[in-house]
């Protein structure tokens, strides 16, 4: 996997642009009712149908074998008209991403196919919780505990799971079907944003799973490098929001008088849509770089910083692109506060702000030494 | 279902909140210990009544949009929550809009910021009547009130003035003559005729009665405002859609649409025309100051309670969350997020009280806002009086009218005019922008709790927003501070 041809990056900009326009535009709000709503698998499927959601995997399981640099690209168009759906593209990669990387080749045989995989995005990589146990018995495992918050949780065929190996301290990842009933969905939760992307705790009081099942026995070292793949993916996801939210910011303030003048034409509101074009327009160069960083194979602190900066921006930045609205922008039909909200969603990927950017000194100080 | 819960935290008392007003108890104890008690009475109530049912009510609104806070509304009638601020003799419970008002509203916000926005619209609507000074409309409004606050859906009033292509310029009498407005008035025999469409109005959906703000001349707006009642049920007037919010639901946000909707005369609380003297000429900025000064000083007491809500939420979950294995109240980038939160509280009820005191020194003369003297609370003279058909006629008389209008002109100097447009707009401002500020810290550090609705968060999030918003942007706020105190001393500055 190396850099996408110009050409290549052009097409699926061009699919992923002409997707969001057809099948995200004007149907994002309605997506956005979940879970007092249907969940939308018509449009996931329809992203699978024109080759927008198998982008990483390889040729022999269906994919096109793109890198991240496309996938971003991909999830900036689709995140500028309804995040959740760029999303749900991204937490389902995450789940491919890690049954390819640790899986056996009968788990990808059945599992790389599935319409949807659960994963934890909004763990900490470096530190995945404890509340699911996994005890070795005969040739496979019993997992019993909690699982919270697990995103896709209530759509998905199969979920990877974090959970402590017994008598370790380690953390493993498992792969559970979640058609078994030996396991338990609670109601979806409902959250702040990226409502189209359905989240629900897992319970199990004894679940037993094949060895096979057992994905990364150390996922607490290991995973942390997968993730680091996906952070270019989460940025443009964030600064597809702010990319959208400044649009509709810059259309309204075009129209609105105040005080006798066109809104735009005030400068104080021209500070506000700063706020948002600074995000907007550098956050697609930032991005960029971080995923032809990772598709070249170079490990650059960019990553790290790279989402921290755009996540955070972007999230503070939509609260303008709310403000530049007044009155409008706090309802939801010009789609302003549920950009606002995604935005905030979408910052704690990979675990809180604070946590990433602790880990982002940890980092540093460790390869300085 | 979930809901909110609190750790036993008496060492928060009224002492740890307030202590700076606690140093007023040396030269006026009455004063302080009147606020305490109210203040134990408000947290007592929120606490113990409103806490069980913020959650599930945010809930029902997600939902089913059309849904329309009932409950709620019964809740605050059955706590007496309707009358606090009408004196006793009109049969309220004599809390004037003085610093009780102000610390019990932040209360209440910590627990509920969109509680306050339910209450907010019945208090503007009763601060428009107050101001306009028109005691008979007072009068009745104060008895229906009182009259139906058990009901099953008490009464309540809203306060019209925001248009669909005016928001912003009909908060400031500077900028009427550049508004673009759609509604007006016009006299008609027996009384008014009102046209135009009025949006984004606060408990529009639960008022029996709305107080309309608008002009008979829209070219000339600013000289020829109109303050009228329209009852629910009035020909011509009708209820158009309610706004899908992103949060503050308990309250409806509604469209208000008057369709050659006749006003009969009683129902007029002031038409600027029929006081053409000069010296009135200024009256309705006055009024219109006179309720901002009040209410943007309220609104900055409710984002404080907001702050503090996202605060308080941060704070009992920092003592249950882990990351590696400690509990994050534990560890110190946890511990600078918590006090970065407290600040902002501190910052954002400095800005409140300072404002409320700048309020009573600007409108000392003036009862209802530095509090109701007991006469008017316990005079069973007074009580008798308001009851008898021929007072009533009296106090809503032109003539009275007048006078109680002269007697606030004559009150209120221009330079305290001034610095209350400037207190009241700071405490709006610092207020909600340190609340919408702890509501983004409190969901940056906590993470997946930050983001579930059922750890009560997330909710006030969507709910801070609005307070950036509404009252005057945050962004009109800060010209207004400009424009009414700096541009003062600035000898031919331009303003805005």
């Amino acid at each position: 996997m190396g850099t996408a041809d110009q050409a290549c990056l052009a097409a699926f900009r061009e699919t992923a642009q002409r997707f969001a326009q057809k099948e995200l535009k004007t149907r994002a709000l309605d997506f956005d009712r979940y879970p007092y709503a249907e969940f939308n698998a018509g449009v996931v499927r329809a992203a699978r149908e024109v080759g927008l959601s198998q982008v990483l995997l390889p040729e022999e399981r269906g994919g096109t074998c793109q890198g991240m640099e496309v996938f971003s690209e991909i999830l900036f168009f689709l995140a500028e008209a309804d995040a959740s759906v760029a999303a749900i593209l991204l937490i389902n990669a995450l789940g491919q991403g890690a049954i390819l990387k640790w899986g056996k080749p009968s788990l990808q045989e059945k599992y790389l196919s599935a319409d949807l995989l659960a994963f934890p995005v909004y763990d900490s990589p470096s530190d995945l919780p404890k509340g699911m146990e996994a005890e070795k018995k005969g040739n496979g495992y019993v997992l019993k505990g909690k699982v919270e918050y697990l995103a896709l949780a209530p759509v998905a065929e199969a979920a990877v799971i974090p959970a402590v190996l017994k008598g370790t301290e380690k953390i493993a990842f498992f792969l559970v079907d979640l058609n078994n009933p030996g396991i338990s969905r609670s109601a979806p939760v409902l959250s702040l944003g990226l409502r189209g992307v359905p989240a629900a705790d897992l319970e199990t009081a004894g679940l037993e799973v094949p060895a096979d099942n057992l994905l990364c026995p150390d996922a607490g070292s290991e995973y942390p490098g997968l993730a680091a793949r996906f952070r270019p993916a989460a940025a443009a996801l964030a600064v597809g929001v702010a990319a959208g939210s400044y649009e509709a910011a810059k259309a309204y303030t075009r129209e609105r008088y105040q005080a006798g003048k066109i809104i735009i034409d005030h400068e104080m509101v021209r500070l506000l849509l700063s706020n948002v074009a600074v995000i907007a327009e550098s956050g697609r160069t930032i991005f960029g770089a971080m995923a032809r960083a990772v598709d070249e194979g170079r490990e650059e602190l960019l990553g790290e910083t790279g989402l921290i900066l755009s996540t955070e921006l972007a999230s503070r930045a939509v609260s303008d692109g709310v403000q530049a609205l007044g009155g409008y922008g706090y309802i939801e039909d010009y789609g302003q506060e549920k950009r606002m909200r995604d935005a905030k969603q979408i910052e704690s990927f990979f675990g809180p702000a604070p946590v990433k950017r602790l880990e982002l000194l940890e980092g540093i100080i460790r390869r300085e030494k | 279902m979930s809901q909110l819960n609190f750790d036993q935290d008496e060492r928060f008392d009224f002492d740890d909140n307030f202590p700076s007003l606690a140093a007023l108890a040396k030269y006026e104890p009455t004063i302080v210990e009147r606020v305490r008690k109210s203040w134990e009475d408000e947290r007592h109530f929120v606490r113990e009544h409103l806490a069980p049912l913020v959650l599930s009510e945010d809930l029902q609104h997600a939902q089913n949009p059309d849904h329309i806070s009932w409950e709620m509304l019964r809740l605050a009638g059955r706590h007496g929550r309707l009358v606090q601020y009408i004196p006793g003799f009109m049969g309220g419970k004599g809390n004037s809009l003085g610093i009780s008002m102000m610390v019990n509203l932040e209360e209440q916000a910590s627990v509920d910021c969109a509680f306050c926005g339910m209450m907010g619209g019945h208090g503007l609507g009763l601060a428009a009547v107050f101001m306009s000074l028109n005691l008979g409309v007072l009068r009745r409004v104060a008895d229906r009130i009182a009259e139906h606050q058990n009901d099953e859906k008490p009464y309540v009033i809203d306060c019209a003035i925001t248009e669909p292509t005016a928001g912003t310029d009909v908060e400031e009498v500077e900028l009427y003559p550049k508004a673009r407005l759609m509604c007006q008035a016009k006299h008609a025999s027996g009384g008014a005729v009102l046209n135009g469409r009025k949006v984004f109005i606060s408990t529009g959906h639960m008022a029996t009665d709305h107080i309309v703000i608008m002009p008979f001349d829209q070219k000339n707006a600013e000289n020829t405002m109109g303050c009228f009642l329209v009852s629910n049920g009035t020909p011509g007037f009708s209820l158009g859609r309610m706004e899908r919010k992103m949060g503050q639901r308990a309250g409806s946000a509604s469209e208000l649409i008057f369709d050659n909707c006749l006003v009969p005369e009683e129902n007029i609380l002031l038409a600027q025309e029929q006081f053409p003297e000069e010296k009135f000429k200024q009256q309705f900025k006055l009024v219109l100051h006179g309720v901002l000064g009040i209410t943007r000083t309220a609104v900055g007491a409710w984002s404080t309670g907001t702050a503090r809500g996202a605060f308080d939420r941060a704070l009992y979950l920092a003592k249950r969350i882990k990351y590696k294995g400690r509990t994050l109240i534990h560890q110190q980038w946890a511990q600078a997020f918590l006090t970065n939160m407290h600040i902002n509280v501190m910052m954002a009820r400095g800005a409140y009280l300072n404002s409320q005191f700048v309020l009573m020194r600007g409108f000392e003369r003036i009862p209802l806002v530095i509090g109701f003297p007991s006469w008017m609370n316990d005079s069973a003279i007074l009580y008798w009086l308001f009851r008898q058909n021929w007072y009533r006629k009296f106090l809503g008389s032109r003539w009275m009218h007048g006078q109680i209008m002269d007697y606030v002109r004559s009150s209120i100097s221009e330079d305290q005019d001034a610095r209350v447009q400037q207190m009241s707009s700071l405490a709006k401002v610092v207020g909600s922008d340190m609340a919408m500020e702890n509501c983004q810290l409190a969901t940056e550090f906590l993470g997946q709790a930050g983001l579930r609705h059922d750890q009560g968060v997330e909710k006030i999030f969507r709910d801070a927003k609005l307070l950036q918003i509404f009252e005057g942007t945050n962004q009109l706020n800060r010209l207004n501070i400009f424009t009414h105190y700096l541009a003062r001393h600035i000898p031919g500055v331009e303003v805005f």
